[in-house]
């Protein structure tokens, strides 16, 4: 410790000591000397003899200082400097490494704010990893939802669990605050939601046992933006009344603007679980909060033990069994893939970049071979010139990581903006202090990735070759030369990789917007509304309301037919279980895609009826209920035989309706799904129940064919129905072919990233090629010279060129070739429409990185060529 | 003719300080000439590293001081650790000596 300490303070008085101990040694020397010249020598021979006797000085003081100061750090600002000067005198080649190694480490950075933010960051409640999900386990399935029986089953009966909550998406509604309407997103949440996130409303209070229960006052809780936006942040907002639909419901606190609830809820209103209505299917989210000190298996170990002292009192399936999952993995586990994928396509681009550099590197060190050789002369030992060119790279690539996450600085909000709504759990993705850290982490091991090969093939060099008159030309360099030759072929075969993949994705995207949706969506305009709540519940009052709608939409110019239903094709819609009462098979209880719509549907939609009939204005209440089915519910639940004319089940209170129509497939549960069974009922002989089910989870749609589906159409519809309803506001119009385009938001950003980066790979690559030709046409320009002097034509000689950068191409290409072969595997849940070994995207890949790779060799080939032989000779 | 141990050179100059008191390096590698006659050979220049080193270790002690011959000169001088040091490595040589004695004798062992 002591003599770090000295150390120390020695690195601050160096010169000072330097001084000293010239001094100290002078005087040594001049007293030997003077014993010297007692003995009888000359001034001349004593001075000799002194030195003699002394040993070396140059030796002795270079001992002194390692021993005096701290050598390593010294060495490092030495070399330090010595690199920045360098990279200075070679502008060009230190401005194309730190593009290189920007794009490289800035796309690395970018993608890994992203992963950190959705996949590792803790999540932003007090003590996050006390935070469970509990998941259900049935033989080969793990599911997120529980019945309100499982909930309340296991609520209040975990030893090692402080609190149980259960949320439930509760859609969305039009709040009306006096004068001022806005359409909200809500969750419905159980009152030990506050518990287990740790959170206090800012204001008010959270839900009281009363208002959790069926029946109990209703309430709700604001989200802080939408306290700020609709009460202007006045704390008497609590206590007052809102409507939710026609509901009068009393607001009971603000949660503080710190609360980040990853579902994006406005409104936060009691869940009151039961085992009916949303309780009587999966649909509860269930999160517990863990006692301090309790791990998750044992939290895990006492489900098996709840589960059986409760099995009797409540209606609990069998087979199932129960688990905690870590909350911050469970959120997130819809991207997890996608976002690894992303990692993997990055972390290729770094190693291109990577192989550039070293390439670029390799280049400019045999240029260096004279001045190396200089320094192992001077006694500077292999192990020290390998660590002055290791920091002359790791100089280059924090220059670079420092470009590059200021690269991803600004690249993040637009990834962000790019990405699919709902696709990250957290909006907040920035670059952080952990980002930037792991970001220059990664700037230091990439500087001494790339600079490894360079740094050892100088510093093993002959110094007999060296010194020869072309030292540029020695078996370094030749192995230089190999070396490089190897990287850039890596460099193609990581380029194939990414390129491979870019292209699957682009298949999948251009396969998905090719797919026949079943439908024509060209001139169809959706108009959303939510209709939860008491004022359209009633079959009359909904059916009066659609048709003196439907009458005014019908009556604008410009529109060939309008209708209404309770869900458009492409979006999921409600599930319900269907019984067929007379068909080819038993069949009870399966599960249909369930529709209401108005008369018109399949003609405004232009679904097409392939046998029976559409909908008819005489289906209506009274009338023998009717309902069409899809080809994919035939081919179920009829074995494709001819269903029409009998009869299904829904409910028991509608009887039993007669098919009359069979529709065509639709996409319904988005465009990747295969087709699943749908039924449609005429919304006139819809009852109430079903009716305040659909509209519970999901908006209904007018849907209007016109000549021009545009804003103004939108102005229109929103003024007729307005005029008809003024409480009933519209959440958003969006057209047929819109909507369908944003079924393919998930596919399209990740083909533009991965299709951005496949590019930029490419485009490394074929600097890669370009940088390997032009320096080696500049080596060989006396062969060349000689070649052209014997007469080889110009073709020849271009030739040559352009055959070494498509061959080393074609090798890049063969080894990507197999690697992709193994590795496209893991894109296959992302892929669609095409096999991941696919012929036609390896093929074209294949050509158009050899075409690059020409390309990329055409500039140094026509330097070649250009050569006067006799000039190139005389050199 | 011998070239000198690191360790060794070490405690040559601890046992030199102790007897000369406070002395420059010339003095030290004159004394260790001196006393080892024509049996050691010393590179003098290689005990400033030592001196260093010693000093580092807080064994020695130097400070600016004059010579006989009216010249400034550094003089080193044993701190209370090193005579310690001294007698510690004293006694480690002579066990090491007699070990090796003992060794090398013929015959009885």
């Amino acid at each position: 410790m002591r003599a770090l300490l000295s150390r120390l303070a020695g690195l601050v008085r160096r010169r000072h000591g330097d001084d000293d101990l010239d001094e100290e040694v002078r005087f040594h020397l001049d007293m030997l000397a003077d014993e010297f010249v007692r003995r009888g020598m000359t001034a001349d021979e004593a001075r000799l003899h002194a030195r003699r006797h002394f040993g070396g000085t140059i030796q002795m003081k270079e001992a002194y200082r390692e021993q005096r100061g701290l050598p390593a750090v010294e060495t490092f600002v030495q070399d330090l400097r010595y690199g920045l000067r360098t990279l200075a005198r070679t502008p060009g080649f230190t401005l194309a490494a730190l593009f290189t190694l920007a794009l490289g480490i800035g796309a690395n950075s970018a993608i890994f704010s992203v992963v950190y933010a959705v996949l590792l960051r803790p999540l932003p409640y007090p003590e996050p990893d006390r935070l469970v999900q509990m998941v259900t386990k049935t033989r080969d399935f793990e599911g997120i939802g529980l019945t309100g029986a499982q909930y309340l089953a296991f609520r209040d009966n975990f030893r090692n669990l402080e609190a149980l909550a259960a949320t439930s998406g509760a859609g969305s509604f039009n709040m009306i605050n006096g004068a001022s309407a806005e359409f909200v997103g809500g969750i419905y949440v159980s009152k030990e939601y506050f518990t287990v996130y740790g959170v206090t409303p800012a204001y008010g209070r959270p839900f009281t046992e009363d208002e959790d229960r069926a029946g109990g006052p209703d309430v709700a809780i604001l989200s802080h933006a939408l306290w700020q936006r609709q009460f202007g942040s006045d704390p008497a907002a609590v206590g007052r009344a809102i409507l939710l639909g026609d509901r009068p419901v009393m607001i009971a606190g603000v949660m503080p603007a710190s609360f980040e609830d990853r579902t994006d809820s406005d409104l936060f209103l009691p869940l009151r679980p039961s085992m009916t209505g949303r309780g009587s299917g999966s649909n509860y989210t269930v999160v517990g909060r863990l006692r301090p000190g309790v791990s998750i298996d044992q939290a895990t170990a006492e489900t098996d033990a709840v589960h059986v002292a409760v099995r009797g009192e409540w209606p609990l399936p069998d087979e199932t069994t129960y688990a905690f999952r870590p909350l911050q993995g469970t959120q997130a586990s819809s991207v997890r893939p996608a976002l690894l994928m992303m990692l993997g396509a990055v972390g290729m681009l770094l190693l291109i970049a990577c192989a550039n550099t070293a390439s670029l590197l390799l280049a400019r060190a045999s240029g260096r071979g004279r001045e190396m050789a200089v320094r192992a002369a001077l006694g500077a030992g292999r192990i020290r010139i390998a660590r002055q060119l290791l920091t002359e790279s790791v100089v280059l690539s924090v220059g670079g990581g420092l470009l590059g996450a200021l690269l991803a600085y600004w690249a993040v909000p637009a990834l962000v903006a790019l990405t699919p709504p709902a696709y990250l759990v957290t909006a907040d993705v920035r670059v952080d202090s952990t980002v930037l850290l792991a970001t220059m982490g990664l700037s230091v091991a990439t500087g001494l990735l790339f600079g490894l090969a360079p740094a050892l093939s100088l510093s093993r060099q002959d110094l007999t070759d060296a010194f020869r008159s072309d030292g540029g030309r020695t078996t370094a360099s030749r192995r230089s030369g190999m070396l490089r030759k190897t990287l850039v072929v890596g460099e193609v075969a990581l380029c194939m990789l990414l390129l491979v993949g870019a292209g699957l994705l682009i298949q999948t995207f251009l396969r998905l917007r090719a797919a026949d949706p079943g439908f024509d969506p060209t001139g169809v305009l959706t108009a959303r509304m939510s209709l939860q709540g008491e004022r359209y519940a009633k079959p009359e009052d909904l059916n009066r309301f659609y048709g003196e709608g439907l009458e005014r939409i019908r009556r604008l110019p410009g529109v060939r037919s309008a209708a209404a239903v309770n869900g458009v094709p492409i979006e999921r819609g409600l599930n319900l279980n269907v019984d067929v009462l007379d068909g080819p098979k038993e069949v009870i209880d399966a599960v249909t895609d369930w529709r209401y719509a108005t008369s018109e549907y399949f003609e405004t939609m232009g679904i097409p009826i392939v046998s029976g009939r559409g909908f008819l204005p005489t289906d209506r209440a009274g009338a023998p209920p009717v309902a069409v089915v899809s080809e994919e519910f035939v081919r179920r639940f009829f074995d494709g035989q001819n269903p029409l004319g009998h009869h299904i089940r829904v409910y028991d209170a509608d009887g039993a309706m007669q098919i009359v129509g069979v529709a065509k497939d639709l996409k319904e549960a988005g465009l990747r799904r295969a087709p699943i069974p749908v039924m449609y009922v005429p919304v006139a002989q819809t009852h109430e129940r079903a009716i305040r089910t659909t509209h519970s989870y999901f908006q209904v749609s007018w849907v209007v064919r016109a000549d021009t589906p545009g804003a103004a159409l939108i102005r229109q519809i929103e003024e007729q129905i307005r005029q008809l309803d003024p409480q009933q506001p519209f959440s958003a119009f969006r057209t047929m072919p819109e909507v369908k385009s944003r079924a393919m938001a998930t596919e399209r950003f990740q083909m533009t990233l991965l299709a951005g980066f496949a590019a930029v790979g490419l485009l490394l690559a074929a600097a890669g090629i370009y940088g390997l030709l032009a320096y080696s046409v500049l080596q060989r320009t006396r062969e060349f010279g000689i070649r052209v002097a014997l007469g080889a034509t110009r073709g020849r000689i271009l030739a040559t060129v352009v055959r070494t950068g498509a061959l080393l191409a074609a090798t890049g290409v063969l080894i990507g070739t197999a690697a992709a072969l193994v590795l496209t595997r893991g894109l296959r849940s992302f892929v669609w429409g095409v096999s991941t070994l696919d012929p036609v995207t390896f093929v074209s890949v294949a050509v158009v990185l050899i075409a690059v790779a020409a390309a990329a060799s055409l500039l140094p080939a026509i330097r070649a060529v250009r050569l006067d032989p006799m000039s190139a000779l005389r050199e | 003719m011998t070239d000198v141990l690191q360790g060794t050179l070490d405690l040559m100059v601890l046992k030199t300080l102790d007897t000369l008191g406070s002395m420059h390096g010339y003095g030290i590698a004159r004394r260790i000439q001196q006393v080892s006659g024509d049996l050691l050979r010393l590179n003098q220049g290689t005990l400033y590293p030592a001196l260093l080193r010693l000093e580092q270790k807080g064994w020695i002690a130097s400070r600016w001081g004059t010579s006989d011959h009216n010249r400034r000169a550094r003089f080193y001088s044993l701190t209370r650790a090193g005579r310690r040091q001294l007698t510690r490595e004293a006694e480690d040589w002579q066990r090491m000596v007699d070990v090796i004695g003992r060794l090398l004798s013929p015959g009885d062992a």
